[in-house]
This record gives C-alpha cells, structure tokens and sequence, in this order.
C-alpha cells in the first residue's frame, strides 16, 4: 500500500464523508464491541443484523462496529442512523428486539420508542 | 458550535460563522457568546448545524441571511427559533436526546471522542474525524520544542493516576542527550474496576498511536512500546491491526508522511501483574527481567529502558494529545480547574445504576457524577462512599460528595484521582471488610521486594481479619494508623506507598465502624458473617415474610402479623435473609 | 575527581560527585545500617533500612543506598522518626524470621541478629508466623532455608552481576516471594558460594560448615589458594588447630575449589609416614630411614653413573621457597642441571616471554576484551569473575570465541562461534580486510576503536595460533595478556628457576641440564638411573610413561598423595599440604603472596623445604635454613625480581630479562597440544589429584551438567 502524504489525509476525510452523504448508504447500524458489549452479547446481535439483512435484500445498510458506548451495564448497543436523521442509540438489546428495530426502524424509518436510550451525538471536545 | 465537518463547510458554514460573527459584534455580544467550530456532527444531511450551549439547541439547516433573526431571538430574548429546530422526523419529541439524559448531559469527550463513530479496525474512519492531523502538524510545523511547549502550557497531566505534567515529563527526557530513546504506553490497567484504558485501546487504538508519535517527535525518540496486559486480548488485537494498518500506510515506519521522522512500536505483552503498572518494573518487565520495582532516581526520563531515556505516559494521556496539538493548548485550557485541566474518564461501577464509562470536565462535583451521570444508587439504597484511585486510593464518604473531582480536592480527602476507577458503594457496604478486600489485593499483588510493603501489608492484613472475624483487639485502629503510616513512608514504590489508603480512609471517615467492630463486636453493615449474630431484631422487623419467603434452607419460621424467628440449628449463615430484609431487622 | 559538599549529621564532608547517599555518609563517620547492600553490588534498594531524612525533598524518607548525594545536601542519619521506621522494618521481618539462632550456622556473623540487637528490639507488636517452609536439603554444598530469609536479593544479584551464572531468581510474589531456581529444581550452578558467604543471613549455609563451629570460636589464618594460577586470598578458619571452613581473605572471590575444595587436605589418601620398598612392596618406614636411603642411594648413582644420569621433576604446587630449594638440592648438592617440571609441557607458548599477565582486577580497565579461551571461568575462575565484572558495573564489551555456549555467550557483545583457530584467522582477516562475517567485522569494528584492549590467552596455543594473536595484537592499542595458568605456583617455580636452562631469575645456565621431555626419554634409553620428583604425578596423567618410571634404577617420590606414580618409587616422602606450611606463592599475575601455616602437618608428614635440606645434609651439602623465612632471605638476594618485592606486589614484566626474546618457556609442541584431551565432566569440578580428593566437591557430579 502506498504511504500517505498529508495531502492524502484530507482527501481521504473528504471522500469518507462524500461517499456517506451521496454514493453511500440510507441507513448505518453500529454495534458497540468494546469487551463489555461482547460479554453482554453483542456478537449475537451482529448476527441477528446480518441475518436480517440477507433477509431483506436491502443493499443500502451499512454494518460497522465500534468500542464501548460508555454505558456498559446497558450493554448490548446498537446505534441506528438513517441518512439525514440523527442517531438513535438502543440499550439492552435482544435479538428479538434488534429484529423490531431492523424491520420498524431500518427498514421502515421509524425508531423504537421503548428500546431507545437516546437520540443524537455525545459532546465531543 | 457550528460544525465546520467537511459535509457543512460544504454546505456554507464557514459563511454562516463569519454572518453570526458579525452580527454579535453589532450587537456587542461578542464577549458572551463564543464561537467554536467543531468537528463533523454527524447531521450532514442537516447542514449547517449549530449547536447552543449550554442549552444545547441543535439547528439545523441555517442559512447565513437567518442569522440576525436567529441571533435576536436567541441570545438577545432568549428564545429558541422554531423554524431551525431539530426534530426527530417520524416522532416528535418522542425519544429523548442527548441533552435530556443526566448520563450523557454532563459528558465532554475528548480522549473518547471517537466513542461509537468508528470502527476501530478502519483507520480511515480514524482518519476521516481528523485522525493523524495532529501528528502531520507536529511532524511538519512543529519542532520539538514547540510540541513540549504547547503541550506544557495545556495543563496535560498524566491521566494514569499521579498526575505529573505531561509536558514537563516530554520536556525532562528531551533535555537529555541520547542517541536511543523510547516512547512508552503504559496500557497496563489493573485496578479493580478500572477499563479507560482498555476501552480507549479497543475502540481507539489510533488515538494512542498518534499521541505517541507526537511525543516520539518531542523527545526524539524512534522506538516505541505499547505494554498491554495480555487479559486484554481485544485490545492487544485492535492495536496491532491499527499498528499494522499505520505501518502500510507510512503512518509509522520510517518516513511517518514523508516527514523523514521514524518511529517503529511494538506491543509488548505483560502477563498480568499489578505492579507491572509501575513505570521501573514495567521497564524491567519489557526488558525480560522480573517485573520488579527499582527505586528513583536515576529518573526514566534520564535512564530508562535499557538505561536509555524513556517517556512512559497512560494509554488515556496519549489519547488526549493529538486534539491539544490540533486545537491548541488554550482550547485544550478551556475546561477544568486551575491546576486539572481539560476532562478526566471515569470507569463507574459498584451500587450505580448506570455502570460505565463516562469522561467529564475536571472540577465536575462528584455529586453530579454519582447521582446524575450514575443513576443514583441501585435498589434505593443510600450512597454510603466511593473508592476512587482503586487499591491505591481511598474512599471518600457522603459527607464529601459536593468535593469537585480534580487532582488537588480529591487528594485533600485522602483519596486519589488515581486511573479513573470509581467504585461505588452503598450502606450495605462495610468498611474494614472494603479495606481488607483491598489490602488482600495488594498483599498478593505486592512483588516483594522491599520489606514495609512485602511484610507490612500483610500483617495490616492480618490485623483487618481478626477484626472482621471479630476478634479485634483493644489498639487495633492505633496500630492500623501507625503501620499504615509507616508503610506509606519507607516503601519503595508507588504500590506500597500508596497500599494502606484504603485503611486510613476509612478508619478516617468509618472509625465508628472499626470500633463497632472491635469493642462490640458488631458489623453495622452486616457483612461480616462472624459478627452476626442471625436473630431477628423484634423491634425493628416488620414482620413482612421476606426473610421467610428467601431463606434457602428453611429455618425461618413466620407468620402473617408476627416477628421471624430464626433456627440457630438449621441456618447456614448464608445472608439471604439479610439481603432481603429492608428494615435492618436482622442483627 | 570532582568533589561536592554534603552535611550529614552536622559534619561536613567533601565525596566524589556521584557518590552515593551511603557513602557521604559512611565517609562522614555515620552509621546508617544497611541489609541489602554491599559494595560489589548494585543498589538495590529493598531493606529500608538504610533511610535517611534529606532536607528539602518531597518524601519524609530518602534510600541512602540507592540515591545519589547532591552538592550541599543535608542529611540526617538517626533522627527519632529513622530509628522508628527502622525498628519497624526489623520488626516486620521477625514476624517470620524464626529466630533458631542456637542451631543457625551464620549466628554470630548475622546482620540480622546484630541490627536487632543494636535497636534493641524486644516485644513485638505483631503476632509472629513462624516456619512456613521447610529447609530445602536437595542440592550439593549449599542448604537453603527459606523460612530465615529476608530477600535481600544479594545471592540473586551476586550469582548474576558477579557470576554472570543467574542460577538464582526471585519467585512468586509478595509475602510468598522467594528466592529459587528454575521450578525449584536443585541448584545446578559453579557452587562458588558465594551466595552463602554474602546472605546476611542464615537463608544460605554450606553443608560443609553445618553445626561444626560457632563463627565467634574460629580462629582466622590469611593464605592462598593452592587451586589455579589465580592465587586468591583465602582465609583459613579453625578450630582447636583444624580447619572448620575457608572463606576470602579480604572479602575476595573465591570459587569453589578455594571455598570447599580444602578438605582433599584431610583425605584418607594423604601420605603420613615415609615408606620404602621392601621385596617389591611398600612399607612404612622411619624418617631417618628413609632420609638415609635416598642420600645413599643418590650419593651411589652419581658416583657410578654421573650426575648427569639423575635427574629431577619439581612442582607447579609448592611454594617458592620448596622449589627453590629443590633446584639448589639438585644443581649444587647431586650436581645436575636436569632440572624440570612436567607442567611445561602443557603450557602454551610465549608465557613469560610474550604473554606477561596483566592485573587481574585491571581486566575491567580494558574497553575491550578479547576471550579467546571459553573454558576461561573454568580454568581460572578468577579471570572469568573479572570479565563479568567488567561488563556489569564497567559496561565494558567483550568478544568471545566460543563454538559451545556457556556463560560468557550471555554478556558478550560479539560472538565468533568458531574454534580459537578459525577465529583468529577471521579476526585478522576482517581486521585487514574488513573481509568475513558479521561477527568478525563487528568484532573487528570493537578492536579497532578501542583504546586498550585486554586479551585472555588460551591455555591451549598452537604455533600457529600464537603466530595469528601476535600479529592480530600488533595492530591493535595498548594490548594487555592474559594467559591461563592452571597450577597454583607455576609463575613461581619459573622464577625459582626450576628449568634446566634458566637458574633462578632467569640466569641462563652455563650447561643447561635434560628438560623433561629430554628426560622422559631418557628414561626409556635407560640414560636416566634416578629420579626425584616433588609434587607431581606423571603416572597419573599419563598412563604411558609408567613403563619409563619403571626402568628407573631409583625413584624418589614426594607427595602429600599415595599417588600412580608414588606407587612405583622405592622411596616415598610425606610431604606437608600447602594449609599445612608457610612460604610464599608467585601467582599468574607475578604477585608475590604469603602461605601461613593454619594446621599441623598430618602425620609425620613435613614441609617439602625440609626434606630437601634433610638429604642434603645426609648427602654433604651446606644447608642450615631454620625457616622458609631463611630461604626467602636467600631468594631475594639471588632472584633480582624478588629483592624489594613486597608482598601483595607484582614484579614488572619489563624486569624479566626474557621479555620479547624468543626463548620459550613452554616444552609444548602442536602435537602435544592437539592431543591433551580433558577427561573431566567440567574442569571446574575434576581436573586435577587434589580437587578430585575433596570430598565436598566430589558430591557436585551427581548434578546435571549442562551440554
């Protein structure tokens, strides 16, 4: 792989950004794998998305990961994020009720009331 | 804020903060109201997105002919402009947002502000929230001076527990000459109930690498090493794949951006040892040696790793470099109290509601962070103390919760920042048995080496455990002080000298209940199973049946309307009933 | 040297910049007690008990051991909080110490016993834990008991940073801490106990002195090791005139032959009466007897075949004053200059002529140091202790030949691992040329920047081999030797002129006398009637030349060991072992050194001085010595080296008149040389007639040896 440059750096933000708002996705779901997460569970809810997305056919959900969520005795954690909508944050997840949320939200658009912590970004700086 | 994310500068945000910066300065309220321009929001699709602090009104979609209205409304008359308000499209107002949750409300992420927004094993998503353009810029545009300066002035302490200044530390070791130095990380987090560091690594790991390679660039060093406890195997992962990942793309090696600057890291594996975290015997540990303190001086900064200047800094410091070098130490300044700068992570667990990570501004009161960040107390029970600093710190009780959490106030009480572990606990907590929890920990943890630690804290041991098994003797507590304090003052190194806080805390804060204890042989917080007596006290029982209803064994008899009675024969002192009773009937 | 001030105390003292918070105070006349330091270590800093108050510093209590003083610190050493602090730390460790004194065999010489003491401890405030580990009895010499020990760590950093063995370590953790080996298998290590002799306390004993003596009833006598050219200061102890134990003379290293090694003195085989062949056997005889035999006897040889037809084999292993007198008994009283030793056959080339040993304890002056023998810590234990020491307190880089792996492999900087011979023609290839491998040239790299350079000497040098390290070393700067030397006083009887071409001071002979080689043959041509060997054993080294020593008209034998070769003489003579008598030893190093008599000869047994003049007498000769004093007199006025040579001081190379001349020395040829093969396990354990005879150390060779 070739070495950056700085130059490199800023276009590989801009593109990053570009491809998530325009050529990209409709609809992200981040499952929190921090250790906590993966204790509480959080493989077994990817595998329930994955599922449930080979299901659908849909081809514009994006899968990622990240680490902890910062609420570990609400482990596991999903965030749904739907393309011009801020991100919805669900707590304590089962497979059951990441299947709701796959079919309610994901595909339908409408957040899970009950299952939902929090919608919106932490404050960062 | 107004985010100036790639996504919103696109959108025209740039000319929505030069209309505003107009308008306030027509308006002369330039000097209340602050612009800062942050990173990405997320809410591209909403852009230009301003946020409002502290109310946190979120507008989205403004455009820069709305701001004078905009500004009128809010800053002049106070109120939010419906028309550039946020709201959640399918529902209104039905799921609560951030600024509504005490858990997220008080948050300010700095070292985790990456938390949940990438996958910590793409580097470009790292790269895409402005990841490694600290390091660019203190490759490129800053000599090393300039680095230790700028780092100096923020007030960065060290986020591992003693709180040395960063800075001061980076600018020690670049005063001496060497041809070999290293840039450690320390990621060998040990405490009970601590994991800020672990999660910073397992959901961050680029972070550390680029605070690393700016302070490899202060100090001049080329070689590097990340110690890892191997109980974290996530993180050992995730690090090497970013490691890996940098490496291919130029980000370490030997040309870091074509900046001519090298630096090679490795990740060394500890096996676990408490005093591994120590910064001489984590060196000896790398080395090969028995992981074994030695004293100072010689200081690392002067002879460190295989007797080469070194730097050794917390998984959590490096994290907090790179926005330091990218917004500047003022920036980095603007939170916190006047010795603790910027914010601190705290790992919450115990009787909290909410168990957690959570980063807030130093000088936060540790009431906020107890009752509002953590829920409150779990099953309403009544907050009794906190353990802060884990083995090495001490419990701070409910008389001191407004204390602001900063290095200065939390040492005045006798506790310490320490690593970031907050151990709650509530009144069925009890405290000798709290400090003999720890004092176990220690004594097995403690290398050996010296004697006040090696046979000190085993005999405070041996004294807190004839006094939990209610065998304490007249002098006890002067004996605890005395040893505890003796122990404090000859021990080699930071564990030992650090070991019998938990003892000293709570004698300090609890002493009634050591002497309960001892002189009536009595456990207030009915833990000590040796100084209960398992008889139902008749004044105090309500006569409810849940005892009855628990007890495993059967040797509660009750009725409806009449006082348990408990079967001396048939109980196995397993303390259910204990657990169950709400009216601490049971003595 | 740069000097700074430091108040300690009240008292002012000026210490060398760099010194240590100890040694400000030490030189201020303060005692601050100490348990894990010493001297020959590195601070170590775990005994706290050698804290001190220093004005102006953050913490209340200062390790004085481990912190360097600063110009103008003010230290207090025994202030009422320090005493406090210490008496604590005693205490804490008599929670465990089991305090069995009475049955403990370092009483007496325990700092342990003596810091309590002087704090006067007595009731403690904490429930003691007494004997949670059984002492461990597994491995030979060295007793370890757990339950006394303090983990002060010496044994574990004096077997590393001195040993460079690390057969030592710390195990486990905290209270469960302690000192072991690999998985707590027996020690399998060089036994020098040293170990032992530094543990303050009674955590490490040696088998050998178990319940024999208590320390305050020994009384001390300084000699010399009689074991290897190193010629260490032994310190022999005894009780009511028998030896108890040995250790160093001046807080020396000592190996374990030095250490243990001692009792071959009381082994069953020591010879305790003269003895004389009687119808084909030995049988024991009178001294005047056998004194009267070996006059007449010699007296008649030379009278039928000349003197030239007797001959005489001193030893590496007798003092000075014993060779000396053996060559004069020879030269002036029988009349022969077939004088010789057989040792110089083993010998490489050019000892004494181009190899002049350098100072031992100066190795670590050296940048480099070239190791051209691996078998060094073997054959001079010593040396190989120095080069260690170089290393780990000097930081000095060594290059080592080495085609196994021992020790030396894990502190070396450069490794050529190749034979001695194959080496030196890489090194000087890549000296040249900076032509061969890696190693050669980044061993090449180290020679040529180093401003002086030591090299230890094989002990095995073909011709070719010495060729390559002359020339190798003329390139290189300020090159000192060191070659190994593995009997006691060969140096010495060198310079008492037992050869058959240089008389004593290396006065050329006029008729120079058969060498041993020549005389060997002789024997055979039957040109040799009678021989009279002092301290050595040619039968048993050598199988073959028992059908020579046969073929002897008249063979006397001197030992202190019923020897292969004893068993063929006609006369045997008891000889005194070197604890046994007094005199003086000329080691590697040419330092001339003082045996003191620690015990009664065994027997009848007598000093091998003392024979010699009794024949001489019984033969005609002049001598009147009343004392080895007498012929050390004479030595002095006949040996130019020796005149005003004090003892403890080595005589300068460049007073040799052989220095640089190409007189050899060594009777070695490459066929010898190839064919000396070492039939011990390790020569640190079995190489020789006297270690083989210690029956502490005869119990090593049950443990594993290394590969």
């Amino acid at each position: 792989m070739a070495k950056l440059t700085i130059a490199d750096l800023k276009k590989i933000k801009e593109d990053y950004h570009q491809g998530l708002r325009e050529g990209g996705f409709r609809a992200k779901i981040t499952v929190h794998m921090g250790t906590c997460g993966i204790a509480a569970g959080a493989r077994g809810i990817m595998n329930t998305i994955m599922e449930e997305l080979a299901k659908s056919n849909l081809k514009d959900v994006a899968i990622t990961t990240s680490g902890c969520a910062g609420l570990c005795s609400q482990e596991p954690m999903a965030t749904v994020e739907l393309s011009g909508e801020p991100p919805v944050k669900y707590i304590s997840l089962t497979e059951e009720k990441m299947r709701k949320i796959f079919a309610e939200h994901v595909v339908g658009g409408k957040p899970v009331k009950e299952y939902a912590l929090v919608v919106g970004h932490e404050t960062t700086y | 804020m107004i985010c100036a994310g790639t996504g919103c500068v696109a959108n025209g945000s740039l000319k929505v903060k030069e209309a505003l910066e107009t308008e306030l300065i027509r308006r002369n309220l330039q000097n209340e109201v602050k612009i800062v321009l942050t990173g990405c929001n997320g809410f591209c699709a909403k852009g230009p997105v301003i946020v409002v602090y502290p109310e946190d009104i979120f507008y989205q979609l403004v455009k820069p002919e709305d701001v004078p209205h905009l500004v009128e409304e809010h800053f002049v008359k106070g109120r939010p402009v419906q028309k550039f308000l946020y709201t959640p499209p399918a529902q209104k107002d039905a799921i609560p947002v951030m600024n509504e949750i005490p858990f997220f409300k008080h948050q300010v992420l700095r070292a985790l502000r990456n938390r949940s927004l990438i996958d910590a094993e793409k580097i470009e998503e790292y790269i895409a929230r402005d990841g490694y353009m600290a390091a660019a810029k203190a490759l490129t545009e800053m000599t090393p001076e300039q680095i230790v300066s700028e780092v100096k002035k923020s007030g960065l302490r060290g986020r591992g527990g003693a709180g040395f200044l960063t800075g001061l530390k980076w600018e020690l070791c670049a005063r001496v000459s060497g041809e070999i130095k290293y840039i450690l990380c320390n990621g060998d987090e040990g405490d009970p109930g601590a994991f800020m560091d672990r999660s910073v690594m397992e959901a961050d790991p680029h972070s550390v690498l680029e605070g690393m390679i700016i302070a490899a660039k202060a100090i001049n060093a080329h070689y590097g090493y990340i110690y890892v406890r191997a109980e974290y195997p996530l993180a050992v992962h995730r690090l090497q794949l970013a490691i890996e990942q940098a490496k291919e793309r130029g980000l370490l090696g030997p040309d870091i951006l074509g900046s001519g600057f090298a630096l090679e890291i490795e990740i060394y594996q500890g096996a676990g040892a408490f005093v591994c975290g120590e910064e001489t015997a984590l060196m000896a540990s790398i080395e090969g040696k028995r992981g074994m303190p030695r004293p100072k001086p010689p200081f690392p900064a002067v002879k460190g790793l295989w007797q080469r200047p070194s730097v050794l800094n917390n998984v959590e410091t490096f994290a907090n470099v790179p926005p330091i070098i990218l917004h500047g130490a003022d920036w980095f300044a603007s939170l916190g109290t006047e010795k603790s700068k910027g914010t601190k992570v705290f790992a919450l667990s115990g009787a909290l509601n909410n168990i957690g990570l959570v980063e807030v501004p130093m000088g936060i009161p540790l009431k906020t962070v107890i009752y509002d960040i953590g829920g409150g107390i779990k099953n309403n029970r009544k907050f009794k103390a906190v353990q802060m600093g884990g083995p090495s710190g001490g419990c701070i009780p409910h008389s001191l919760i407004d204390t602001p959490v900063d290095y200065e106030n939390i040492n005045k009480t006798g506790a310490i920042m320490g690593s970031g572990g907050m151990v709650v606990m509530d009144e069925t907590t009890c405290m000798p048995a709290m400090a003999k929890f720890f004092l176990e920990f220690t004594e097995d943890e403690s290398c050996g080496k010296c004697v006040p630690c090696r046979i000190g804290n085993k005999t405070l041991l041996s004294i807190l455990q004839r006094i939990t098994n209610g065998e304490g003797r007249e002098g006890d507590i002067e004996l605890l002080l005395n040893l505890s304090q003796q122990i404090k003052d000859t021990s080699l190194c930071g564990l030992g000298q650090t070991s019998p806080n938990p003892v000293l805390t709570t004698i300090k804060y609890f002493r009634d209940e050591y002497e309960a204890h001892i002189k009536e042989k009595k456990c207030p917080a009915r833990v000590c199973t040796p100084l209960i007596e398992f008889k139902v006290n008749e004044e105090k029982c309500k006569k409810c049946g849940q005892c009855f209803k628990n007890c495993p064994v059967g040797a509660i008899t009750w009725e409806k309307g009449k006082v348990a009675y408990i079967d001396q024969e048939k109980c196995t002192k397993c303390k259910t009933c204990i657990k169950n009773c709400r009216f601490w009937a049971i003595d | 040297m740069q000097k700074m001030t430091v108040t300690v105390d009240g008292k002012k003292v000026e210490v060398p910049v760099g010194s240590t918070i100890l040694e400000a105070a030490n030189a201020a006349g303060s005692r601050v007690p100490t348990l894990c330091h010493d001297n020959k270590l590195h601070p170590f800093g775990a005994c706290r008990v050698c804290l001190v108050e220093v004005e102006g510093t953050p913490r209340k209590f200062t390790p004085s051991c481990t912190t360097p003083a600063t110009d103008n610190m003010v230290v207090k050493t025994s202030t009422p909080a320090l005493i406090e602090a210490r008496r604590m730390v005693l205490e804490l460790l008599l929670i465990k110490h089991p305090l069995d004194c009475p049955v403990c065999d370092k009483a007496g010489e325990c700092q342990l016993q003596d810091l309590v003491h002087e704090y006067g401890l007595g009731q403690s405030r904490f429930d003691a834990e007494k004997g949670y580990l059984p002492p461990d009895y597994e491995s030979a010499i060295i007793e370890r008991n757990i339950s006394r020990c303090i983990l002060c760590g010496k044994c574990v950093r004096i077997c590393d940073e001195q040993n460079g063995v690390g057969e030592w370590a710390f195990t486990r953790r905290g209270t469960r801490a302690r000192i072991s080996t690999d998985f707590d298998r027996p020690l399998d290590c060089e036994f020098c106990g040293e170990c032992t002799e530094i543990c303050p306390v009674g955590a490490l004993t040696t088998r050998q002195f178990k319940y024999r003596a208590r320390s305050w009833n020994l009384e001390a006598t300084a000699s010399v090791c009689n074991y290897c050219g190193c010629g260490c200061g032994v310190s022999y102890e005894t009780r009511d005139g028998k030896i108890m134990r040995v250790g160093p003379a001046r807080n020396n290293y000592l190996c374990t032959k030095g250490r243990f090694g001692w009792d071959a003195v009381h082994h069953q085989d020591r010879l305790t009466t003269p003895m004389m062949r009687v119808g084909g056997q030995l049988v024991d005889c009178t001294w005047e007897e056998a004194l009267s035999i070996v006059a007449t006897n010699l007296k008649v040889i030379r009278d039928k075949h000349g003197a030239g037809k007797i001959g005489g084999f001193g030893s590496v292993r007798t003092t000075n004053e014993d060779s000396y007198l053996f060559q004069k008994f020879l030269r002036s009283v029988v009349g022969t200059n077939n004088v010789d030793m057989l040792a110089r056959i083993k010998v490489p080339k050019g000892l004494n002529t181009t190899f002049f040993s350098g100072e031992l304890s100066r190795i670590s002056d050296h940048e480099v140091i070239l190791v051209l023998d691996k078998d060094v810590g073997e054959i001079n234990p010593l040396t190989g202790i120095e080069i260690v020491r170089a290393v780990n307190r000097k930081n000095r880089k060594v290059i080592l030949v080495n085609d196994e792996f021992n020790k030396f492999n894990k502190i070396a900087s450069v490794v050529l691992p190749a034979s001695t011979d194959r080496a030196l023609e890489e090194l000087r290839g890549a000296l040249s040329s900076s032509s061969g491998s890696e190693e050669a040239k980044r061993a090449a790299e180290l020679l040529k920047n180093a401003g002086n350079v030591a090299v230890i000497v094989p002990a095995r040098l073909s011709d070719k081999e010495l060729a390559n390290i002359r020339e190798l070393c003329g390139q290189l700067k300020n090159v000192t030797y060191y070659p190994l030397v593995r009997r006691s006083n060969f140096q010495g009887a060198l310079d008492m002129g037992t050869v058959p071409d240089y008389l004593p001071g290396y006065r050329k002979a006029e008729t120079p006398g058969m060498n041993a080689v020549e005389m060997i043959s002789a024997m055979n041509t039957g040109k040799l009637a009678s021989l009279y060997i002092m301290g050595d054993d040619p039968a048993g080294s050598d199988q073959n030349l028992k059908a020579a020593l046969g073929k002897l008209e008249f063979l006397v034998v001197q030992d202190i060991f019923m020897t292969e070769t004893a068993k063929l003489a006609h006369v045997v003579l008891p000889a005194a072992a070197s604890a046994e008598k007094s005199g003086t030893f000329t080691n590697v190093e040419r330092r001339l050194q003082q045996l003191n008599k620690a015990e009664e000869p065994v027997g009848e047994s007598r000093p091998d001085w003392e024979i010699l003049q009794e024949i001489a007498k019984r033969m005609g000769g002049d001598m009147h010595y009343a004392s080895e004093r007498d012929i050390l007199r004479e030595i002095r006025s006949v040996v130019p080296q020796y005149a005003d040579l004090a003892f403890g001081s080595c005589w300068a190379s460049d007073k040799s008149p052989l220095a640089g001349v190409l007189a050899d020395l060594s009777l070695a040829t490459d066929s010898i040389m190839n064919r000396e093969v070492i039939t011990a396990e390790r020569l640190l354990f079995s190489s020789g007639m006297t270690i083989t005879r210690s029956k502490e150390i005869g119990t090593i060779q049950h443990v594993k040896i290394e590969g």
